[in-house]
């Protein structure tokens, strides 16, 4: 017995000693320290690399922003140095551990025989600095060439609004497009298009002709002779769903008396007319069918002109297609579908955008090279806050000193979700 | 009995300390890019983000070498995407140099082994 | 689920009815039903008894567990109240109102069947960062969100077993449900609806003064459920929590369902005296459980897995041949808790692929009890002091991006009871007291990379499991003869911790019913 109880404690202690978990994931258990020692440093250098897709980078200011990971303290360094051409390095002295990295900058380098200046930025995760040991991390900025010769898509309000006792109201969606060259354009023709697939449901569509064309379900398209609406340069016509003053029947929504074009279905009793604004063409819909945005955010869209010679009949007709693909059931089977829609050429597209929400979404429904992100307001699937807000695409201020907007083909960076509408 | 006693001590001794293996969590991937046909790359430069679609973690790095990237990820689906202004410094079919920015496919990549290689095409923007 | 539960408590009554017509022993006929019944409840209450029921895993082991039949049907209330919630996802109290039945029956010199029956019925107090029911067995792979609120929660529990002896051998069979519904009338409305299955079978062989025996358990269990919002407006995200801050971010978002379901089994062999002898008693078990957590919404996709192992020894002595019974014993308990993660590819046609796999949670308890009792006992009054150690050590990791909690406590206190005794009346007062320390603890979290308001919750669970307390409780029963075959009893209770940061938690409960 007391051979057995000996064996237990012995057995105990033992066990307390061999449980040792893993250094590098478990922090050491604390220890009072009766004089408190200066933490120990190590050397975190960033070889900042300029970009090599213009003429003589100079780095002119910066700003590095670490976040420790554990902690989420940041400290934010600025000092650098020149260390060869198109070579900049920065030092610093920082604690042991992991650091997530933002950099901000001002470059200047020269285009056409003068000095231009651009911004560029660098993101890094999880830089482990390891004690006693220098650490090297190589960056490389770069300057993204911003598109500014034709129309974009600068805002989408498609979430609508709630009317006071919490009920969604409809009809106060819009899209404004901008002007965002140099000169005067013509709006005359503009065919604004939804897409037919859902980024948030991803199928093995045949044919897959994404790489050639923009599938669409429904388009509206800006009548005119092709001189009938100028617009200006840095100037926005706005596109309704129904252009009225929306605040008589909900306080909450706005104004789009003003708008430029509007939809007006006329086999919709519930539909109004404004008789001071033109209405859209609408060439693809159905007669029962409807323009609708996609209030939680599921469906693309894009601008564009179609080609010479083609009259939205003609899209009509020559330019439908079937899109076949399979749906699985678990435990009910495999079910061939298929869905009627229409193919806009990708060389006729002007501007697109993918919309979406983070929890659902799956894909993009455009070619990369057209969009290759998305924009978003909501978050989750029936996300509450979403309503009253409209995704908003951002300012940029040329060397030139002409403001416009941000088109790099990429939603995610050229938009700003979840913004309060511009009209509101 | 007492001898069995003892053994079944030391086999709950041997099991309660379970070491945490975390290698094998990750994998070691190899990620080329590949210019267009016909063109000849000469330098990629470029922030090449991915990011884990279960897990919404970004990694970004643009620590390439000649095209080719060498990184530790935790396995995963990954959707990749290249940062604004990244691109490719290349000569053309007719010996000119050339840098045009580029985009990849937004279609996602699984990398559930140790060891993993992957070649991704470059789509130059117009 | 109440049929069931009807039916079944019929079957033990009409077992109790039938046993009670059995034959038992002369020497014990002689003595009054009362005594009897008083004896018996003394019996269920010693500390030698509750000491050796850790040999019932082996069901063989409790077909011997009292020599006296002994049934008890009572209702009662129990609340519990703290002024904070010491794990968020277990909410700040819960109040109950339960029925609660037991019975013991020697059928025989060889046989005896043994039963419980009970339904409880009442609420959760505002309860957080949980949309799932029974959060320690499927833990970390909860469903919750930061909205939470009150639940409301009804369970059935009901067991059975069969015990059969001869010279040299015991055997028996046991079989155990529970099932439970819990649920909340406001958004989020969480529904859950669980069922806990098991099924024993053990045997022991008589070795001269001692027996031996080994058990084997089966366990199955399932549980649906999913959060609606009735609000148009839309709903908040639902997480799929994935270990300490972790979550499985690409599906958190609505909740349309959820189901758990898993199973196990328990292997366990016991070493004791034979009843009423002095002597070593030692339990050894191993339990494995497996429990997967599936997404009904996503075409059921399976996407953790949390597979506890757990083991336990106790070893022990008591001497309970003569009026001052005193007994010793260790437990030791180690749980390794490993959770593992789907890698979850595209979505095409409707169809999720699972890719791989990743074990990205672990955790580990390491518990060890030092508890002896000594007890006096005669016609007219009871005695027992009862002191107890006990050492824990309780580790998790979230493997990648690094997580870690961790926490050592000691804790130790006695429990004293007194039993008056009279004809047809006890009066039995239990006390305890204890203190817990925390003897070291540790969290590291990427701040940086985690959801803000899940960091919150895990910086609040940890702020409070590090907290000293101090433990005391207070136990009245009493019971009156009502007639030869009828007792009654009340029953109250109450417990106080303090802790040190100077909020308490306390709870009550009263019970009333009769014994036959």
């Amino acid at each position: 017995m007391k051979k057995i109880f000996n064996l237990l404690i012995a057995a105990a202690v033992v066990m307390f000693a061999a449980c040792s978990d893993d250094d590098t994931n478990v922090a050491p258990i604390p220890t009072p320290d009766p004089e408190p020692q200066p933490e120990a440093k190590t050397e975190l250098m960033l070889d900042i690399n300029m970009p090599i897709s213009v003429e003589n980078p100079r780095l002119k200011t910066l700003k590095v922003i670490l976040t420790d990971v554990n902690n989420g303290s940041t400290t934010e360094l600025n000092e650098f140095a020149e260390a060869g051409e198109g070579v900049y390095t920065l030092k610093s002295e920082v604690k042991a551990g992991t650091y997530n990295m933002a950099m901000n900058g001002v470059i200047n380098y020269t285009r056409d025989n003068g000095t231009v200046e651009s911004y560029v930025e660098a993101v890094r995760e999880g830089i482990q600095v390891a004690e006693g040991k220098q650490t090297k991390v190589t960056i490389e900025t770069t300057v993204s060439t911003l598109s500014s010769n034709d129309f974009v898509i600068e805002e989408i309000f498609f979430t609508g609004t709630l009317t006071p006792d919490g009920s969604q109201y409809y009809g106060d969606q819009y899209v404004k497009l901008t002007n965002n060259s140099d000169h005067t354009l013509y709006a005359d023709g503009i065919v604004l298009m939804e897409s037919e697939f859902l980024t948030v449901s991803k199928f093995d569509y045949t044919p897959d002709i994404m790489n050639e064309y923009f599938t669409i379900c429904s388009t509206l398209i800006i009548p005119g002779s092709g001189k009938d609406y100028p617009v200006e340069p840095g100037k926005s016509i706005v596109i309704a769903d129904t252009a009225i003053d929306h605040r008589t029947y909900n306080p909450k929504s706005l104004d789009l008396s003003k708008a430029d074009f509007e939809y007006y279905n006329k086999l919709d009793d519930e539909d109004v007319d404004n008789p001071d604004v033109p209405n859209m063409i609408s060439s693809t819909l159905g007669e029962d069918m409807r323009w609708t945005f996609h209030n939680r955010g599921f469906k693309s869209y894009a601008i564009g002109r179609l080609g010479d010679g083609v009259t939205p009949e003609q899209f009509a007709t020559d330019y439908a297609y079937t899109a076949e693909y399979e749906l699985v059931v678990p435990e009910h089977g495999t079910f061939p579908m298929s869905t009627d829609a229409w193919k806009f050429p990708n060389k006729w597209v002007i501007d697109a955008v993918n919309l979406s929400i983070e929890e659902m979404f799956a894909w993009i429904v455009t070619d990369p090279s057209l969009d290759s992100g998305w924009s978003y307001c909501g978050k989750i699937d029936r996300d509450q806050s979403r309503y009253g807000k409209s995704v908003i695409r951002q300012q940029v201020k040329l060397a030139t000193g002409r403001t416009i907007l941000k088109d790099t083909n990429n939603s995610t960076a050229d938009f700003t979700p979840e913004s309060v509408p511009s009209l509101m | 009995m007492k001898k069995y006693l003892c053994i079944l001590l030391l086999a709950l001794l041997s099991v309660a300390c379970v070491e945490k293996d975390t290698d094998s969590l990750f994998t070691r991937l190899t990620l080329t890019v590949r210019p267009p046909q016909g063109l000849e790359m000469r330098r990629f430069q470029a922030t090449m983000v991915f990011e884990n679609i279960n897990t919404r973690q970004r990694i970004s790095t643009s620590d390439f070498v000649d095209g080719q990237l060498d990184i530790r990820l935790m396995k995963g689906i990954y959707r990749l995407s290249i940062n604004e202004g990244g691109g490719l410094a290349y000569t053309d079919e007719n010996g000119n140099y050339r840098f045009s920015e580029v985009v990849i496919s937004n279609d996602p990549l699984t990398f559930a082994s140790d060891r993993s290689e992957a070649a991704v095409d470059l789509i130059l923007k117009n | 689920m109440k049929r069931i539960f009807i039916t079944l408590l019929a079957m033990t009554g009409i077992a109790t009815s039938v046993a009670a017509q059995t034959p038992v022993s002369d020497s014990l006929r002689a003595q009054s039903k009362t005594q009897l019944l008083l004896r018996a409840l003394d019996e269920q209450h010693a500390p030698d008894r509750r000491m050796l029921s850790v040999l019932h895993i082996n069901p063989a082991t409790h077909a011997t567990a009292y020599t006296l039949d002994y049934s008890q049907a009572g209702a009662g209330f129990r609340m519990q109240r703290n002024d904070e919630a010491q794990r968020l996802a277990l909410g700040e109290g819960n109040t109950f109102g339960f029925f609660a039945a037991e019975s013991f029956r020697r059928l025989s010199e060889r046989s005896s069947v043994w039963g419980k029956a009970g339904y409880q019925r009442g609420s959760l107090r505002n309860v957080v960062w949980n949309s799932s029911a029974d959060y320690e067995l499927i833990y970390p792979y909860v469903t919750a969100d930061s909205v939470g609120g009150n639940l409301t929660s009804e369970e059935y529990t009901f067991s059975g077993g069969y015990g059969h002896q001869n010279h040299k051998w015991r055997w028996a069979l046991e079989a155990d449900i529970r099932a439970s519904h819990e649920y909340r009338d406001i958004d989020p409305r969480p529904r859950n609806i669980s069922t806990m299955l098991e099924f024993r079978g053990g045997a022991t062989l008589r070795t001269g003064k001692y027996e031996a025996g080994l058990s084997l358990a089966a366990k199955i269990y399932k549980q649906r459920g999913d959060v609606d919002y009735y609000n148009p407006q839309g709903i908040k995200a639902e997480y799929h929590l994935s270990g300490l801050g972790a979550h499985y971010a690409r599906f958190s978002g609505s909740d349309a369902g959820s189901l758990y379901r898993g199973g196990g089994c328990t292997l366990a062999a016991t070493f004791s005296p034979h009843a009423g002898e002095d002597g070593l008693f030692a339990v050894a078990s191993y339990e494995y459980l497996s429990i997967e957590k599936i997404l009904i919404a996503f075409n059921n996709l399976p996407l953790q897995t949390v597979a506890p192992h757990d083991m336990q020894a106790t070893l022990g002595w008591t001497s309970i041949r003569n009026r001052m019974k005193w007994g010793v014993n260790a437990h030791l308990q180690y749980t390794y808790r490993p959770g593992t993660e789907s890698i979850v590819g595209e979505k095409i046609s409707n169809i999720y692929a699972v890719v791989g796999e990743l074990k990205m949670y672990e955790g580990s308890t390491l518990r060890t009890r030092i508890e002896g009792f000594l007890n006096k006992t005669d016609d007219r009054l009871e005695w027992s002091v009862s002191p107890w150690t006990l050492y824990e050590k309780m580790t998790e990791d979230y493997l990648y991006p690094v997580q870690n909690r961790e926490s050592e406590q000691f804790s130790g206190g006695a429990n004293a009871s007194l039993t008056i005794k009279r004809p047809k009346m006890h009066l039995r007062m239990d006390a305890g007291l204890g203190y817990r320390t925390i003897l070291s603890h540790n969290l590291l979290l990427p701040v940086a990379d985690l959801h803000p308001s899940i960091l919150r919750m895990v910086r609040h669970d940890y702020r409070r499991m590090t907290l000293d307390a101090l433990l005391c409780h207070l136990d009245l029963r009493t019971d009156h003869a009502l007639n030869r075959k009828l007792n009654l009893f009340v029953e109250v209770g109450g417990r106080l911790n303090r802790f040190s940061d100077s909020t308490t938690g306390w709870g009550v409960y009263l019970q009333t019913g009769i014994t036959f």
